[in-house]
């Protein structure tokens, strides 16, 4: 694809909306004229209100100093304390509470049962509702939202921040922040999606029983006409054909590296599609009973003539059906395979089919 | 101030009134390019505004510290590509961004079976970039969709040209892998 058809379909797919509209023009001169009101305020001051003020500060400085020598008391002793973070004990205690009650799809009134009233707002990026909580601490920031930085946790303002962003009235996704036990600002969160990340890392699955990304749970439920709720590691020994496609949700979503070790233990496993997604060929040489692979759009697995080898070696392999080819494949490594009966790509793609057929293996055209 | 020359008036002292004349020369020279960029970091139309937003209010109020050791245009960028990251480390954009924020809005409603034709014609090659790591998506967007050379793009991300090169190369495979083909020139 050369240079100006690649800009003409990056164009067409981000669409015509990123042009500067009128709106993000008032947007900036409405702040612009309250940046500028600001330094007239400041341009107008003089010589008296300044003096005054410095009269005033110093004063204040000299009773508070005062204070602070003869008044030395058990408050101040407090509020010294207080600037130490909650203990991670009492932290790590509410995020087991929190977990334990939060589940995504729970309703507003749910929410408010279980965690009480939070602070309730729109977020301006993208007009979803909120709800924020703010657990342990001085409570200092109880009534107002919160811009997750270290800081209010450190000063122990803050203990656990929790969010819970609502669609149609069900908690769509989640996030607790915290500080973990070497004061690093830590996170949990709970995608739209099911999927379950602490700092990051995928944990687990908080809508199906099976630990495995949503992208995963969801092919092996469609797969089987079952829905994703019922799928469980036993299911897994069951399934006899999958195909694996990133619903439109997932479609930025890859496969994690546990997701390999659920595949793996597809024992039953005859026909597998891949539509998209790539698995690692460690993983399809346990798949011992696989019949018939389909590659459509995930070409992983063919792109080298060593990954073709192995493949050709599986031991019960009947067909493989290639779509989306690249030009050039060589199709002769399929030749020494005491299995392969068929193989469908298109023709015109590849080269060397002539010799699968001499071999006996049958090469469909597919276009 | 005087700005370098790919500003029209090189030679003016900018002013309180004249940054304005500033602004408008960014939205109407720069604006549409850097907010494609920032979409092509975030992904999200509305965070695009966000940040586009944030990207007006920074440069304005840093123009008096522009220093012409590089290009406006270079400045424009890198205050841009900063902002996008700094959005993506937040743990705000942690919080905020689920599988389903990252669906491009203009697709959301089309039918299933427009969808399957376009991805095929224009969606393929441009999704897997997009779905690049950010390091090596950043290349491939400046270079293809934006018409930058290597040198340009090591400049608006401040980092060595040879790095640049590397990156570049390494998207390449990875795309080649997710692909299966080489569709790109160089």
């Amino acid at each position: 694809m050369n240079h100006k058809k690649l800009k003409q379909r990056f164009e067409e797919y981000i669409g015509p909306s990123k042009t500067v509209t009128q709106e993000n023009k008032d947007r900036f001169y409405q702040w612009m004229e309250g940046a500028s009101d600001k330094k007239k305020i400041k341009k107008q001051k003089h010589l008296f209100p300044k003096l005054a003020s410095a009269f005033l500060v110093l004063g204040l400085i000299m009773t508070g100093s005062s204070f602070i020598d003869f008044n030395q008391t058990d408050s101040d002793m407090d509020t010294e304390s207080a600037r130490e973070r909650v203990p991670f004990e009492e932290v790590s205690s509410k995020i087991s509470e929190i977990e334990a009650n939060f589940s995504l799809s729970m309703t507003k009134t749910e929410a408010e049962h279980v965690f009480g009233e939070g602070i309730s707002y729109t977020d301006k990026a993208n007009g979803q509702e909120i709800t924020e909580y703010h657990f342990l601490g001085t409570d200092k920031t109880k009534h107002r939202q919160l811009e997750v930085k270290k800081a209010p946790f450190l000063s122990g303002d803050i203990g656990v921040n929790f969010r819970i962003a609502w669609k149609q009235d069900k908690a769509d996704y989640a996030a607790i922040h915290y500080l973990d036990q070497n004061k690093e600002l830590a996170n949990i969160t709970y995608k739209s999606n099911g999927m379950v990340y602490k700092n990051d890392r995928f944990v687990r699955n908080a809508l199906y029983p099976l630990d495995a990304s949503s992208l995963l749970v969801k092919s092996i439920a469609r797969s089987m006409g079952i829905q994703p709720e019922k799928i469980d590691e036993q299911k897994l020994k069951a399934i006899e054909s999958l195909t694996l496609e990133p619903s439109n949700s997932d479609r930025f979503g890859e496969l994690l590296q546990k997701d390999f070790t659920y595949i793996r233990q597809m024992s039953r496993l005859e026909t597998l599609q891949l539509k998209g997604i790539a698995v690692p060929i460690d993983t399809m040489i346990e798949l011992s009973n696989l019949k018939k692979l389909v590659i459509d759009g995930s070409t992983q697995l063919i792109s080298s003539g060593k990954n073709l080898g192995i493949l050709s070696k599986m031991p019960d392999l009947e067909v493989i059906e290639i779509t989306g080819v690249r030009s050039g494949l060589d199709l002769r490594v399929f030749e020494s395979s005491k299995s392969l009966e068929q193989v469908i790509v298109d023709k015109d793609k590849v080269v060397n089919w002539e010799m699968l057929e001499q071999a006996g293996i049958v090469v469909t055209d597919k276009e | 101030m005087s700005l370098h020359k790919d500003f029209p008036d090189h030679n003016r002292e900018i002013t309180f009134e004249t940054k304005e004349d500033f602004m408008e020369l960014i939205f109407n020279h720069y604006g549409e390019n850097i907010k494609a960029l920032i979409y092509t970091y975030v992904k999200n139309d509305a965070q695009t505004d966000d940040i586009f937003q944030e990207f007006l209010i920074s440069v304005y109020k840093n123009i008096d510290g522009f220093q012409h050791k590089s290009k406006l245009k270079t400045w424009l960028y890198r205050i841009a590509i900063n902002k996008c990251k700094d959005y993506l480390r937040s743990p705000i954009h942690r919080l905020f961004t689920s599988f389903d924020d990252q669906t491009p809005a203009e697709k959301i409603n089309e039918t299933p079976e427009k969808q399957l034709l376009n991805r095929e014609a224009e969606t393929n090659l441009v999704e897997a970039i997009l779905s690049l790591p950010v390091k090596y998506r950043e290349i491939f967007v400046l270079r293809y969709y934006q018409s930058y050379h290597l040198k340009e793009i090591s400049e608006f991300l401040d980092i060595n040209e040879s790095t640049v090169k590397t990156r570049f190369m390494r998207g390449k495979k990875k795309l080649k892998s997710k692909l299966g083909g080489d569709f790109l020139e160089s």
